[in-house]
């Protein structure tokens, strides 16, 4: 079997089965973009490297409950090693002592942030035609008060109280421009696919005209 | 704070201790809520594509392999030595091995039963060869001269029985030989009679066996001369001087 072939979900579906080689793909395929996103986090590449080990070992224990065919291996991925990268920071920020395996010997009780999501369809779509390029495109779009909420809160760790606090804004206030990022978002994502579906349609279209001509 | 700011600050990371685990417990009572968190957390997730990756180290990979090793290690069960698969022939040489014990005995009991029914036909064929012998003895008896065989005539009381007489001319004794003649209880008794010149006389007395069988020489003490008569009555044990003819089984 040639594991670089295989998708994500195929993979998961294989390590689910406890195939190391498997496991080793989807390490070598995502390890560099989740470690990118641990040090972005943390600022610091050591105590990255301890999330995203983190992050893997629970894919390896939780890989079981993920649908192959409505989850996204990425998303999952992505979404477990922010969420530990998160308590990593705030853990240091409150000069605890930093564990990033405090969870990981009871993997059976995981937090809901770890466990994988149901991806609706038109999420599935986004994250098909996702690419770095296109994420950065999108959220330099954002305005700037909507994507500043979004740095201090996914990739600088801080609460949403800390966010309103620092930029002296209302909580409330804090809420409506996350919500409208994320909103916004996913309509520059959705749009690019469309754009993408659409651009698609027309080349088939002429394509025919051609052909129907001849 | 309404519960889809909620969800979507969770899926930021944004709350703080006491709200995420307050929200948390909310997400694991209400299966609504949780695939409302997944459309979130679905954009959220694609933050992450933004960033430039980072090489990890080898020793990191090194880490997290030696992890899964010791994991895969852990889980696989116990070996035992397992039975690889037998041939026809394995398997029947090992049910041959399995049932030769009981074959064994089998065997045994068989030569056991064998041997003693070997010692019993080798006593038969002694007593076959011991008749056989008595037989030509008494075939080569009755070839000598004056030898005589008898049948006598049973009367309607014993019809089914049968008797001979075998004797020699001028000798005193005879061999009374009966069959099918049934066993009287010890209170009475077969009695044989010489009728000579039509007077009876004792000759002996004599009881048949559980098959009716029964053969007895009597002495006369008078050389047989072929002119006498000869009876057999059922009398009280002990004998009788004289026949009771009520009671006469063969007579001839």
């Amino acid at each position: 079997m040639n594991y670089m072939l295989l998708d994500d979900a195929a993979l998961v579906a294989q390590i689910a089965r406890e195939d190391r080689t498997a496991f080793e793909t989807l390490y070598d395929r995502h390890a560099g973009q989740t470690l990118g996103l641990a040090v972005r986090v943390l600022g610091e590449r050591n105590l990255g490297e301890d999330v995203v080990q983190e992050a893997f070992w629970r894919v390896w224990k939780l890989s079981k409950q993920f649908d192959v065919s409505k989850g996204n291996v990425k998303a999952w991925l992505f979404g477990i090693t922010h969420h530990l990268a998160i308590d990593t920071l705030r853990r240091r920020k409150d000069n605890r002592m930093v564990e990033i395996d405090a969870e990981s010997d009871d993997p059976d009780a995981p937090t809901m942030l770890d466990l994988p999501d149901e991806m609706p369809e038109p999420l599935q779509q986004i994250w098909e035609k996702m690419s770095s390029e296109k994420v950065r495109s999108a959220l330099a779009t954002l305005p700037e008060p909507q994507r500043q909420v979004i740095e201090m809160t996914y990739f600088q760790g801080l609460t949403h109280k800390e966010v309103a606090i620092n930029l002296k804004q209302p909580a409330g206030t804090i809420h409506t421009r996350a919500r409208l990022a994320l909103g916004k978002l996913r309509e520059l994502l959705a749009g690019s696919v469309l754009v993408v579906v659409t651009v698609a349609a027309a080349l088939i279209q002429i394509v025919f005209s051609l052909i129907n001509q001849k | 704070m309404s519960i889809e700011d909620q969800l979507m600050l969770y899926a930021l990371g944004a709350l703080d201790d006491n709200e995420k685990h307050a929200i948390e417990q909310a997400l694991a009572r209400d299966p609504a809520l949780r695939a409302q968190l997944a459309q979130i957390r679905g954009v959220v997730a694609v933050l992450g594509e933004s960033v430039p990756p980072v090489a990890p180290s080898a020793q990191l990979k090194r880490n997290l392999m030696a992890r899964v090793d010791a994991d895969r290690a852990s889980r696989r069960p116990t070996l035992t030595p397992s039975r690889p698969s037998l041939t026809i022939w394995q398997q029947l040489a090992l049910a041959w091995r399995r049932a030769a014990p009981v074959f064994a005995l089998g065997a045994m009991a068989i030569a056991l039963v064998s041997g003693l029914w070997a010692v019993s036909l080798t006593q038969q064929l002694r007593q076959v060869q011991l008749e056989a012998q008595r037989l030509q003895s008494e075939v080569a008896a009755l070839s000598e001269p004056g030898v005589f065989v008898k049948a006598l005539p049973a009367t309607n009381a014993q019809a089914t029985a049968s008797a001979s007489l075998v004797g020699q001319l001028g000798s005193p004794k005879v061999l009374l030989r009966v069959a099918n003649l049934p066993a009287l209880d010890p209170a009475r008794t077969y009695e044989a009679w010489i009728i000579r010149d039509g007077k009876p006389v004792a000759a002996g007395v004599f009881n048949t066996d559980a098959g009716g069988m029964a053969q007895v020489i009597l002495d006369n003490t008078i050389p047989w001369t072929g002119k006498e008569q000869f009876g057999v009555t059922i009398e009280n044990a002990g004998g009788s001087p004289m026949p009771n003819l009520q009671t006469l089984v063969f007579l001839g």
